[in-house]
């Protein structure tokens, strides 16, 4: 007799919309994100809105935009970390975050990198990823 | 569980309605991430919800504003109360009427006092300028040597604006006055040296009205300014490119001249004119508030410019005259006097109108409305004085601060009580309310007791009291028959002295009715007069007979029957606080709270 055994089976804890809209080929429908893509699109969204921007909820996002804007260097990039840690920290309880680091490799092409060192904490999983940030202007 | 998942339609909070939506996404297993701040879905539907949000407020804000008791903005407030044919009343000039003495110059026939003649008057540090409003002329018999002339001066700035009509074919043009604070009823208008008249709604008479008709309209519109409306050629005359309109008013400081009564004239070059005699500025009164639009608006509609029932009169003179707080119409039929209408009228400023703006309100104002056999009378308000005597009893343990502070507040609830419970016509003094008042002052006070005497304080002028029939129209404390007889009964005084006597007297009663007048020698009662009145337990009525005083005042204090004290006609309760008293006592102190926590005060 077969037994059935639970953690194979596949069981998405989070699921998103996908916020590029993209059509999925075979059902049209709208394409999704789920679990550590799912809080990947989270973070990216969190750390790109400037506050105020939320309606009746000023308090939500980071200032990075703004921060892009000064002169770069230690000093800058340290306030960079401190912004994006402090944001997720408030606004994403699903993740621990392990390290924030802006990598300045891309400077001479307008735009810095960010490292996100993060616990996916309903499953236990460390993971990373680069945020790019840039200039608009 | 179904209906938990309904929609709220009514909310209009954004987080509100945003929860809302996410309870809806809680039944769809499609979409997991809607709680958290930075999910793709999160921010959708705070987009939806700000939408909803924002259609829900202007939906609730159109709607308020359609009605006149919901709208806020006073330009919609307007625009309903027009409606109903009403103007609200504008900014109105303090007036006073004084008698100046002309004397004669030479042989002349007469002299004139023009229009815009000043008189200035001061209130403390700043000085108010008064302007006669039209002209007055002293015209002299042969064998006098000076004149006496009765004449009105109004406050406030004399302005004149000039509008050139600068466009044809314009239905009812427009000519909106740069100033604010502007006595409407003082407007003067006049087109091509044409003098107009202002039509407003209880004088129209829209059949006599024709295309040749020299009149004008006025509205409020935005920022407290005016509009004057000229005719159209059809109602009213029409003006035509080049006509110049002048226009001449006051604008006036409102109430802020009201009770001045030192002034001094200037007549150019006659220095020799001067004041006999003149009355308190009185009627001043600022722009109509938005609360007595809403109130007034409904009722003027509803009286249609007549004054039949009481609730007539009140409006149409408090629509005529805004220097009002509080007033109280009530018929002769009530207090036995058919044919009459009483009217009692507590100005904004002060206990009483002074005679002349009782005339003011009797001939200018009541007689315009008033139906033919019915006599309006104008009374002064009568304040009876609640004498009031709390004990307090509290919980050391749970006493935050201190005795002598929680009377502090109590003291301070009295005054804040005068002004928001009681001072008014037809407002009772209800013991329960008071208590739950003081109760709520501190969490220390375990209980409150509270005993309520009556007061009229009557004044002695040459001889005569103001009144001899004292009404305080509750039944005063009667258990039995000759209840206190040997102590005094249920009445008192102050101690007062008669003419000729170099004694004081008293009043008390006897428990049966009647008032006992009686002199104190030696500290020894005397009773002179055991008939000097009579007193009504049941009604609460006293009735003097004419007796002696000195002029001063007569303080008539009695014990009602009930806590609650009810205020009927031209009767005004309010709080003494002078007369009044605070015991506090600590919830231990057993023969302290028996001595004081009584349930009557005789």
């Amino acid at each position: 007799m077969a037994i059935y055994d639970q953690k194979f089976i596949r069981k998405n804890v989070y699921k998103d919309l996908d916020f590029n809209f993209t059509k999925l080929a075979l059902t049209n429908d709208v394409g999704t994100k789920s679990d550590t893509n799912s809080i990947k699109q989270s973070v990216v969204n969190l750390v790109m809105t400037n506050f105020g921007e939320r309606p009746f909820h000023p308090e939500i996002g980071s200032d990075v935009n703004a921060l892009l804007f000064e002169p770069g260097g230690a000093l800058t990039y340290s306030i960079i970390e401190d912004a994006i840690e402090s944001v997720l920290e408030n606004f994403e309880p699903r993740i621990q975050v392990l390290s924030v680091r802006v990598d300045e490799t891309g400077i001479d092409e307008n735009r810095i990198f960010v490292r996100i060192a993060y616990n996916f904490l309903e499953k236990n999983e460390v993971d990373s990823f680069d945020v790019v940030l840039e200039r608009l202007r | 569980m179904e209906s938990l998942n309904k929609p709220v339609v009514a909310n209009l909070d954004f987080d509100d309605i945003k929860e809302d939506i996410i309870n809806h996404f809680k039944n769809d297993d499609s979409f997991k991430d809607y709680n958290y701040t930075g999910s793709a879905l999160n921010t959708l539907i705070d987009i939806l919800a700000y939408n909803t949000h924002m259609n829900a407020i202007t939906a609730n804000f159109s709607i308020n504003e359609m009605f006149i008791n919901t709208a806020q903005k006073r330009e919609n407030i307007l625009s309903i109360a027009k409606g109903m044919n009403y103007i609200p009343t504008s900014t109105t000039a303090a007036r006073v009427e004084l008698t100046i003495n002309v004397p004669r110059l030479g042989s002349e026939r007469s002299f004139s006092i023009p229009v815009g003649t000043t008189l200035t008057a001061s209130s403390g540090n700043t000085t108010y300028t008064f302007n006669l409003s039209q002209n007055y002329i002293a015209q002299f018999l042969s064998n006098e040597t000076s004149k006496d002339i009765k004449m009105t001066f109004f406050q406030g700035q004399r302005l004149t604006e000039r509008f050139i009509q600068d466009t044809s074919n314009v239905d009812f043009p427009v000519f909106d006055l740069l100033n604010t604070n502007i006595d409407t009823q003082t407007l003067a208008v006049r087109v091509n040296d044409i003098k107009y008249t202002m039509l407003n709604p209880e004088i129209e008479s829209i059949s006599s009205i024709d295309s040749s008709s020299v009149i004008f309209f006025v509205e409020e519109i935005s920022n407290n300014r005016h509009r004057i409306k000229l005719g159209n050629g059809v109602i009213g005359k029409k003006v035509n490119i080049g006509d110049e309109v002048v226009v001449t008013y006051l604008s006036s400081v409102g109430e802020l001249a009201n009770g001045i009564s030192t002034y001094s004239l200037s007549v150019a070059g006659r220095s020799d004119i001067n004041i006999v005699s003149n009355s308190m500025s009185y009627g001043g009164a600022s722009i109509e508030s938005e609360r007595s639009i809403k109130d007034n608006a409904p009722h003027w509609f509803q009286s249609q410019y007549r004054a039949v029932t009481t609730n007539d009169y009140e409006t149409i003179v408090k629509k005529n005259y805004p220097d009002i707080q509080a007033i109280n119409a009530y018929g002769g039929e009530e207090v036995g006097k058919p044919g009459k209408v009483f009217l009692t009228i507590k100005p904004k400023v002060g206990d009483k109108l002074s005679e002349s703006a009782k005339l003011h309100i009797e001939n200018n104002i009541i007689k315009k409305f008033n139906i033919v056999n019915i006599k309006p009378q104008i009374l002064d308000p009568k304040y009876i004085e609640l004498l009031l005597s709390s004990t307090i009893i509290y919980d050391n343990a749970k006493l935050t601060t201190n005795e002598s502070a929680l009377k502090n507040k109590i003291f301070s609830l009295f005054t804040s009580f005068n002004n928001d419970r009681l001072g008014s016509f037809k407002k009772s003094f209800f013991e329960q309310n008071l208590a739950e008042e003081i109760k709520l002052l501190d969490k220390s006070i375990v209980s409150i007791n509270t005993r309520t005497n009556l007061r009229y304080d009557a004044v002695v002028t040459n001889n005569r009291l103001d009144t001899y029939q004292i009404s305080f129209n509750n039944p005063l404390y009667h258990p039995l028959l000759g209840f206190n007889s040997n102590k005094g009964g249920i009445l008192s005084t102050n101690d007062f002295t008669r003419v000729g006597k170099s004694f004081t007297s008293g009043f008390d009663d006897d428990g049966k009715g009647n008032l006992r007048l009686f002199d104190n020698l030696d500290n020894v009662k005397v009773y002179s007069n055991n008939k000097a009145g009579t007193i009504n337990y049941g009604k609460g009525i006293i009735d003097i007979k004419d007796f002696d005083p000195k002029d001063g005042n007569i303080n008539f204090t009695v014990v009602p029957d009930s806590f609650d004290v009810l205020s009927l006609n031209e009767y005004i309760l309010r709080i003494s606080l002078d007369s009044s008293s605070i015991n506090i006592v600590e919830k231990d102190n057993i023969e302290l709270i028996n001595l004081l926590n009584k349930s009557r005060s005789v």
